[in-house]
């Protein structure tokens, strides 16, 4: 006896390269000015995967604010950990280096010079592998703090550097 | 004659507003909310721009003052390489294409360490040359680097009150090219070869042949071959954007659906 089993209709899923493939050719996909098509008209761009013309997708203008992100327990406080963590451990490397540069007499030699370059951005690398939220802790606080120099710089006459090879 | 410049902007209560650092804040706000207008516009979500813009402007301050050693030399490193004098407001950030190049490697690492399914760099090409368009009226208004070479072409500006040459405005040139190319490229934004970070690279080559012909009549130093340190960079920006191209173009299938 034969199986009498339904043909299955449920439409298989577009499996080729998105537009942020490297193999993603343009000239067989549709750009609607919103997303992306495939030339067939059956399958839209989400953003990470394609999607069947039967979950439309409604071209938004200014669409309603997206869904607030629920973050894992334990983000924020990674975040702030980050954040004042950055500003104390330079206060501590600049007192460091001061009493370095008394010690050999206001020369703290080159690799002491290097150390907030390795420190800052050393430790900026590790976390962004090993904990985000500690490394975008600390890239506010870097932000912020060029922010403010920024803004400071329009009370001051700066020096720029000179375009004959001097400082300014 | 009077001077074209005027470094002190405006008073406010006997405060001096300078100039260059007022116009230079005021592009990166104008080039922050253009971010923000087109990444709503094409309804990418707030967990997303806000770390790799914040990378971006980190790495655009970082590399404006790095790339100092490169365009004037090691006489330069005693500031540059002190990573606390990039606290400073006294000292002028630096050099605008090697902000660029720091906002842009700072831009996709973030973009890759929070994972982002394509590249939001697009967002960044229009809103770029807005920015430096204002940017650039500072650097005019502050008579940076004497402005430019002496020229008798009609346009020509005196350097400071009293001078009797006249010199290129080279910083409006480089402002006024910046609002033809924001045009551009807001006209291009939603066409789709200029998709998936093309659009970027697309603007920032353009950019980098404006301003490779721009030096001549600049002030800066000649490092090698008649070139300044600037042009020798435009030139590099230029080998690696080609390369892109000419990648993504071998990649392409050849066959094509009609």
């Amino acid at each position: 006896m034969s199986e009498d089993r339904p043909p299955d209709i449920t439409p298989k899923p577009h499996q080729g390269p998105g537009p942020n493939a490297d193999d993603f050719d343009p000239k067989q996909h549709v750009w609607d000015g919103q997303v992306w098509w495939t030339a067939d008209h059956q399958y839209w761009w989400d953003g990470s995967s394609w999607q069947s013309v039967d979950n439309p997708y409604s071209a938004p203008d200014f669409v309603a604010p997206l869904p607030k992100r629920h973050r894992p327990p334990g983000w924020w406080r990674d975040f702030w950990l980050g954040f004042v963590g950055i500003i104390a451990g330079n206060v501590i490397l600049v007192i460091l280096i001061s009493v370095l540069a008394g010690a050999t007499n206001g020369q703290p030699g080159s690799l002491v010079g290097l150390m907030p370059w390795l420190l800052n951005f050393g430790a900026l690398a590790l976390f962004a592998i090993i904990r985000p939220p500690v490394a975008l802790g600390m890239l506010l606080a870097y932000g912020i703090a060029l922010g403010l120099v920024l803004l400071a710089g329009i009370f001051l006459a700066i020096i720029c550097f000179g375009g004959r090879g001097g400082v300014p | 004659m009077p001077a074209a410049v005027k470094p002190v902007l405006f008073e406010v209560f006997g405060v001096k507003v300078y100039s260059h650092p007022f116009f230079l804040a005021l592009g990166i706000v104008v080039l922050l909310v253009w971010v923000a207008y087109e990444a709503r516009r094409r309804n990418w979500p707030l967990h997303e721009i806000v770390p790799i813009g914040l990378a971006g402007f980190v790495g655009a301050m970082v590399g404006a003052r790095l790339s100092i050693l490169f365009f004037n030399g090691p006489s330069t490193a005693p500031i540059v390489l002190d990573f606390y004098k990039l606290f400073d407001p006294r000292i002028g950030p630096g050099s605008i294409l090697g902000a660029i190049a720091g906002a842009y490697i700072a831009g996709y690492v973030a973009s890759r360490a929070i994972g982002k399914a394509g590249c939001a760099c697009d967002a960044f090409a229009p809103a770029m040359a807005l920015g430096m368009a204002v940017g650039r009226i500072g650097d005019f208004l502050s008579g940076e680097d004497g402005l430019g070479k002496p020229t008798s072409l009609p346009w020509g500006v005196h350097p400071i009150a009293g001078s009797d040459y006249l010199v290129h405005p080279a910083p409006l040139y480089d402002a006024g090219f910046n609002l033809v190319w924001f045009v551009v490229l807001l006209a291009l934004r939603d066409n789709p070869h200029f998709q998936s970070g093309r659009l970027l690279k697309f603007g920032v080559a353009g950019y980098a042949v404006v301003r490779f012909f721009i030096e001549f009549v600049r002030n800066n130093e000649v490092i090698a071959l008649g070139l300044t340190g600037q042009q020798f960079f435009c030139l590099g920006l230029l080998a690696l954007v080609a390369g892109y191209f000419v990648q993504a173009q071998r990649r392409r299938p050849a066959t094509q659906v009609v």
